[in-house]
């Protein structure tokens, strides 16, 4: 089926329907391309197979209840989330937290970063057929993870935050064997940034591929690495900075390509300035009380605020009526905007094989499972799609291009399920 | 400081002659919320974007009753320039939820847009893109869940049980 | 293999067709255990199961080493994989999912959430645990839960098909179009409905799992 479609499809007009069987976050999302012969010429997107309700749920429970709650929209960067709601929370309660408990959410925000850009890399890798970088680098984040499960208790949903402060605190000892870690991973991360530097097949597949210039993505509103990709002066840590990097400044990466390698640069930069950061906040982090006394019920008002997650601009909204619970909480994930540049903008004039690496390079949670891809002919002879085999597409529709014969590769065939 | 209230100061220029009140909230020195008439949004949009203010971050909606009691939907284009955050707002009386789109002028409004469609079921003029983006294919028409009315679980529960 | 054959063989049925298929049965249950191939589904989770579950095919853990392969066709799968709450948009699919695979098929609900419906038990969006929609062989708590609590999940669950196994029984249909399957304890269906026996007793051996898998997890 593949191979017939890099055939016959010259001049047919089709729409591809792709998801929503998504592994992935709160966003599972399922695309719609229209294409002509290879090139996309439209593409929709619908949310919603993990929609469960979350805002609303947050107005039927407590503000403690909620921040536990926020932290479970997302199990990847489940600190941003619990940081970005309590942060308004603390600010309708008019509540000012302890600078070592500051400091300490910005560590583990920093942390979460890491994991999260060694997970992406290693998914995004996997969507180009280069799966031996995703082992490594997937290896090299247990290393984030034991620091998270030694720090935290738990590898995911760790749940720094309370409200009015943190409740854990960083330990000399801890310290002292994260550094020893960090010491590591940054040669590691040396090591890949060489690879999406320097390897010829990596950057055949990512060098001018999903462009977009500094002027459509303001226009769009792209946020984090996404943006900056492109030049955006956009970093919520910089403008806007909340719990920590407020005391210790962090430094904003950029990149003027604005293509799909500059994602890679970027997103592995930026791991390099969260060691340091982590390196120099260590050193000099407060003495002080990790938090203070939250009311239970906090005075009506509005808050708005965001916080830089992995992937972006993390947005909350928060009403408060007086009561024990909020009013409103709204959320804005850093993935949906993103998706909404991309969907409008970057899909369109590209290959079809290219959507993989470019629909990873926003990096949506993209989890490398199942999905399902439907092919929507116009006479209606659908054609039905795994994610997977999109994925193989575009491997095999490249190394075509390059002139290897794919159905020679014993790999892929081996790994062909269907 | 002084460079934050430069900011507030610019957006509130750019909607002055649109804006019907303009609140500077205590708790966030960094923010200014800028009111407007429901028709007029559309123009303060677009008096910010023509200006190159900042970048759309998101449109909320919330469910809320007037100072003289009546329920109506709060409307919020929140948008983020530097340090600022500058939000138009609106208040939509529950039984004339109507509001202009702006995804002519920023286009990737249209998902936060097809959202309010469906949580707070708002009529949106001239959106582009009307099909659902979060709910099920089967949730029934004219149930908006975020709605202080919709009392959550048990309806959709049911309504689903009794469909099948 | 040998000597599963070899017992075979020696034990015909007394007619031809069922000599046959006790072969196959045995082959393939020994294949089964050996190697059980799984597919993942998110039916809402919020992906700290899933990136967890991930880890499994990765160097540290590498489940591949004992056999374990997840991939993406539910028709090629044996065990079901499920994380997070069931929402009202993708049960169905789930479902879909789990009638697609060929028989018999176990299932496997992750985390929290994948119990009880978790945090998010009392959303609009949200059904219930995975047990309210198809039927579950094993549960693996945790939020999430460990990679090594769900390598014993699966271990306990390769346990009990072997267990099920040896009694020669095939598990009845399990198609549910609207299944609401109650959690009852394993022996009181299984004296009434023999054919049913694995597809509803997801009570005795997951009990048991979920103390071991805890203990483990702390």
């Amino acid at each position: 089926m593949t191979d017939n479609l890099i055939d016959s499809n010259k001049s047919q007009k089709y729409i591809v329907p792709i998801g929503p069987q998504h592994p992935a976050l709160k966003e599972p999302g399922h695309f719609e391309f229209t294409v002509e012969g290879e090139i996309v010429v439209d593409a929709s997107i619908r949310l919603g197979y993990v929609h469960r309700g979350v805002e609303k749920a947050a107005e039927s429970r407590t503000w403690t209840q909620v921040l536990y709650l926020v932290e479970r929209v997302c199990g990847i960067c489940s600190h941003a989330h619990g940081t970005a709601f309590i942060q308004n929370a603390e600010a309708l309660a008019g509540i000012e937290i302890p600078p070592r408990a500051k400091v300490i959410r910005a560590i583990a925000g920093e942390i979460e970063r890491l994991h999260s850009h060694l997970l992406w890399l290693g998914v995004a890798a996997h969507e180009g057929g280069f799966d031996a970088m995703f082992m490594y680098s997937w290896r090299d984040r247990e290393i984030v993870m034991d620091i998270l499960e030694n720090f935290f208790g738990n590898r995911v949903n760790y749940s720094v935050n309370i409200p009015g402060g943190v409740k854990e605190d960083i330990t000399p000892e801890f310290a002292e064997q994260l550094r020893i870690k960090l010491d590591f991973l940054e040669k590691r991360l040396k090591h890949y940034l060489d690879v999406v530097n320097d390897d010829v097949t990596f950057r055949a597949r990512t060098v001018n591929i999903g462009t977009l210039g500094k002027e459509e993505m303001t226009r769009l509103g792209a946020t984090g690495p996404t943006a900056r990709s492109a030049g955006i002066t956009r970093d919520i840590r910089v403008d806007r900075p909340y719990s920590g990097f407020d005391i210790y400044p962090i430094n904003m990466i950029l990149d003027d390509h604005g293509d799909l390698n500059a994602r890679f640069v970027v997103r592995l930069k930026e791991c390099f300035e969260s060691i340091r950061y982590i390196r120099d906040v260590l050193e000099k982090i407060p003495e002080g009380e990790l938090s203070v006394k939250f009311p239970r019920k906090i005075p009506a008002g509005e808050s708005m605020s965001s916080v830089e997650a992995p992937r972006g601009e993390l947005f909350y909204f928060v009403r408060s009526n007086g009561t024990e619970n909020p009013d409103r909480v709204k959320v804005r994930t850093a993935s949906l905007c993103n998706w909404g540049t991309i969907v409008s903008a970057v899909a369109k004039g590209h290959k079809l094989a290219d959507m993989p690496m470019i629909l990873a390079g926003i990096d949506p949670c993209f989890s490398c499972n199942d999905r399902m891809v439907n092919i929507v002919g116009k006479e209606k002879n659908a054609q039905l799609w795994t994610w997977e085999q999109l994925r193989k597409y575009g491997i095999n529709y490249h190394a075509m291009q390059e002139g290897f014969n794919v159905s020679d590769c014993g790999i892929e065939q081996l790994r062909e399920e269907k | 400081m002084t460079d934050i209230m430069n900011y507030l100061k610019e957006a509130e220029s750019y909607l002055s002659d649109i804006s019907e009140k303009v609140v500077y909230p205590e708790n966030q020195t960094n923010r200014i919320d800028v009111y407007v008439a429901p028709q007029d949004i559309k123009r303060a949009v677009k008096a910010l974007y023509d200006h190159h203010f900042g970048y759309l971050i998101t449109i909320s909606a919330y469910d809320t009753t007037s100072d003289d009691g009546k329920p109506q939907i709060g409307l919020v284009y929140h948008f983020g320039e530097g340090p600022t955050i500058c939000s138009i707002r609106t208040f939509l009386p529950h039984d004339h939820r109507i509001v202009d789109t702006i995804c002519d002028i920023i286009g990737s409004a249209t998902v936060y847009e097809r959202e309010c469609r469906e949580l707070f079921g708002i009529e949106i003029v001239g959106t582009p893109d009307k099909s659902k983006l979060l709910l099920p294919e089967d949730w029934p028409d004219g149930v908006y869940p975020m709605l202080k009315s919709f009392t959550g679980l048990t309806d959709a529960g049911k309504w689903q049980k009794e469909s099948k | 293999m040998e000597e599963n054959i070899e017992e075979i063989t020696i034990n015909p049925e007394s007619s031809d067709k069922s000599i046959i298929d006790s072969v196959v049965d045995k082959i393939r249950s020994w294949s089964r255990i050996n190697s059980p191939w799984a597919i993942h589904y998110n039916s809402g989770s919020c992906n700290g199961c899933d990136i967890e579950l991930l880890t499994l095919v990765t160097p540290r853990y590498d489940v591949e080493r004992l056999g374990i392969k997840l991939q993406g066709s539910p028709r090629h799968a044996d065990v079901l994989i499920v994380t997070g709450a069931v929402t009202l948009q993708s049960k169905d699919r789930l479902i879909r999912i789990y009638n697609q695979m060929p028989e018999p098929k176990f299932v496997i609900a992750l985390g929290s959430c994948g119990i009880s419906g978790g945090v998010f038990h009392d959303c609009y969006c949200v059904e219930g645990g995975v047990a309210d929609v198809i039927p579950v062989d094993v549960f693996v708590p945790g939020c999430p839960p460990r990679p090594e609590a769900m390598i014993n999940g699966v271990a306990t669950l390769l346990a009990k098909i072997k267990a099920g196994n040896s009694k020669k029984e095939s598990r009845g249909p399990t198609i549910f179009a609207m299944p609401e399957i109650p959690v009852e304890p394993a022996e009181t269906t299984s004296a009434n409905e023999p054919s049913q026996k694995t597809s509803l007793e997801p009570s005795s051996v997951s009990e048991e799992n979920q103390n071991t898998s805890k203990g483990e997890n702390q």
